[in-house]
């Protein structure tokens, strides 16, 4: 043998022996990859363009419903789709075409899907993503396999679904225990008409601390409250009732109206732990033959405007001490006359703070509207209140609404 | 400086004082920030405790509430508690609801309490 024919053998035995290694390394690397697929706890299958499963690991066969791996790559494309009803979010059904991998062949782009998985034979249920990503021939760059990955959040889902039917639930309680704070309808009395209105800000499922009263006595006196109680929730709306009957209670007693608020302050310092604020405002009206006189009393609350027949705006009442925190409370009580063709406007903290900070309706805004009252029915009088601070707060009032108004008939 | 939603409070430790700067908007949600700092402000046992509103630009009834239950708390502990007047609205709210009777109001955080 020339030494050139030797040394090319030699090269060639080399080669053979390098190739060999080469694949037993090769085929190493699959079998330590094949190792880490089946363990993974994922669902993994590698399917072709036919549908076919080239390879499933341990989670997909169980996430699947197969006894093995092997029962995945040996059925025909299709049929373990079929044990199943596929549903979208929507609960359209799917297709093995719908699926990720096949839009993928189709050389669409292929979003994870969120599917419902429900076992045709058992109805069991499991909300799976899949998710795929397509393997390509690295010399042409033809796809060759989808690698779909299964995600199982059936548990997530569930939590998911059950959460918002609580929230459903919630705000109905809420709605609910709202409406029972409020007076359903107010009781008509003689030559006096009354109108209120209540918004509620935030969400639905907070009950506001925001409350409106009528009281009729059966002669000639009628008790009009309107009142705020600081805080939302479950003890704002116990406090909320607190002082909605106790005020009652003390109308029914004969208490004038400072003495009512004296009496709820009381109450409210025997609340534990004694931090219920609440702001009040509480008119007596009495209804003499052309007119009315009524006396005011308030307890932190802003004081009531009175807009005579020309829209001229003035506030009433004097300021009194907020109740529920600080002792002694003072409260003073004022009296004025409310003639025919003028409007008596009661309303929360809410009305004014709409907006704020940068578009603030502020006192001074109110009364300008306020001004509009004259000409306007009163129920007309108050959406347009209600409008108004709606806008300036853009739709998201940051504190509930509550307005009481009133006005003699003719 | 601690920001949280349109309130910020600064805190500022001069000897036996302590004043928190209050800016921006003191309602339902900077209360729990306004409780912490005030918290943070009284285990050092200061004699003294100033919440400067002067840059306040809004106060509810329950930043309200939360001011007269740290008054509260100040008294209990023997320390002497005052409020720098804010502007127009946080004074507005002051006087209506009267709790100005109760508070000890000062016009300039230097001004002596004791």
């Amino acid at each position: 043998m020339a030494e050139s024919e030797r040394e090319a053998a030699g090269r060639a035995d080399l080669s053979n022996r390098d190739d060999s290694r080469l694949f037993a390394d090769l085929r190493r690397l699959e079998q330590h990859l094949e190792a880490i697929l089946i363990n993974v706890a994922e669902a993994i299958t590698v399917a072709d363009r036919s549908g076919h499963m080239v390879f499933a690991n341990q989670a997909a066969a169980e996430l699947l419903g197969a006894a093995s791996p092997g029962e995945l790559t040996s059925a025909e494309p299709g049929t373990i789709m079929r044990r199943f009803l596929v549903l979208d979010e929507q609960g359209h059904e799917l297709e093995l075409e719908d699926m990720p991998g096949s839009r993928l062949f189709r050389g669409e782009d292929s979003e994870p899907l969120l599917v419902r998985n429900i076992v045709r034979a058992t109805n069991e249920e499991r909300w799976i993503i899949a998710r795929s990503s397509p393997v390509a021939d690295p010399d042409t760059g033809e796809m060759l396999y989808a690698v779909n990955v299964f995600e199982d959040v059936t548990l997530l889902k569930r939590a998911q679904l059950a959460e918002s039917a609580l929230s459903v639930e919630r705000a109905q309680i809420a709605h609910t225990l709202q409406r029972a704070l409020l007076p359903e309808t107010l009781p008509p009395i003689d030559g006096v008409e009354i109108e209120t209105l209540y918004a509620a800000a935030g969400e639905l499922n907070e009950v506001g601390g925001d409350f409106y009263d009528v009281f009729d006595y059966g002669d000639a006196r009628t008790l009009l409250v309107i009142g705020d109680v600081c805080g939302k929730g479950p003890r704002a709306a116990g406090v909320t009732a607190l002082a909605r009957h106790t005020l009652r209670a003390g109308a029914i007693g004969g208490q004038s109206p400072a003495e009512m608020l004296a009496t709820l302050h009381q109450a409210l310092l025997r609340q534990p732990p004694g931090a219920d604020l609440c702001t009040v405002c509480l008119i007596m009206l009495v209804r003499e033959r052309d007119s009315a006189r009524l006396t005011i009393a308030l307890a932190g609350h802003p004081p009531p405007l009175l807009i005579r027949a020309g829209g001229e705006v003035e506030q009433v009442g004097r300021s009194g001490t907020v109740l529920g925190v600080v002792n002694p409370v003072r409260i003073e009580e004022s009296e004025i006359a409310l003639a025919a063709g003028e409007t008596l406007l009661l309303y929360t903290d809410g009305v004014i703070e709409a907006g704020r900070p940068s578009r603030l309706l502020g006192e001074d805004g109110l009364h300008e509207l306020c001004a509009a009252a004259p000409g306007l029915p009163l129920a007309r009088f108050l959406e347009h209140i209600e409008q108004t601070a709606l806008a300036r707060a853009q739709g998201r009032l940051r504190d509930d609404i509550a307005l009481l108004a009133l006005r003699l008939t003719a | 400086m601690a920001a949280e939603g349109n309130l910020s409070i600064d805190l500022r430790r001069e000897g036996k004082r302590v004043v928190l700067r209050l800016d921006g908007e003191l309602d339902l949600a900077g209360v729990p920030q306004l409780e912490g700092e005030a918290e943070n402000a009284m285990l050092d046992d200061p004699a003294e405790i100033v919440l400067d509103l002067r840059g306040l630009e809004f106060i509810d009834s329950t930043g309200l509430r939360t001011i007269l239950s740290l008054d509260k708390r100040a008294n209990e502990r023997g320390q002497a508690f005052a409020l720098v007047r804010g502007p127009r609205q946080v004074q507005r709210l002051m006087n209506m609801t009267r709790v100005d009777e109760h508070l000890k109001i000062i016009d300039s955080p230097e001004e002596i309490l004791l």
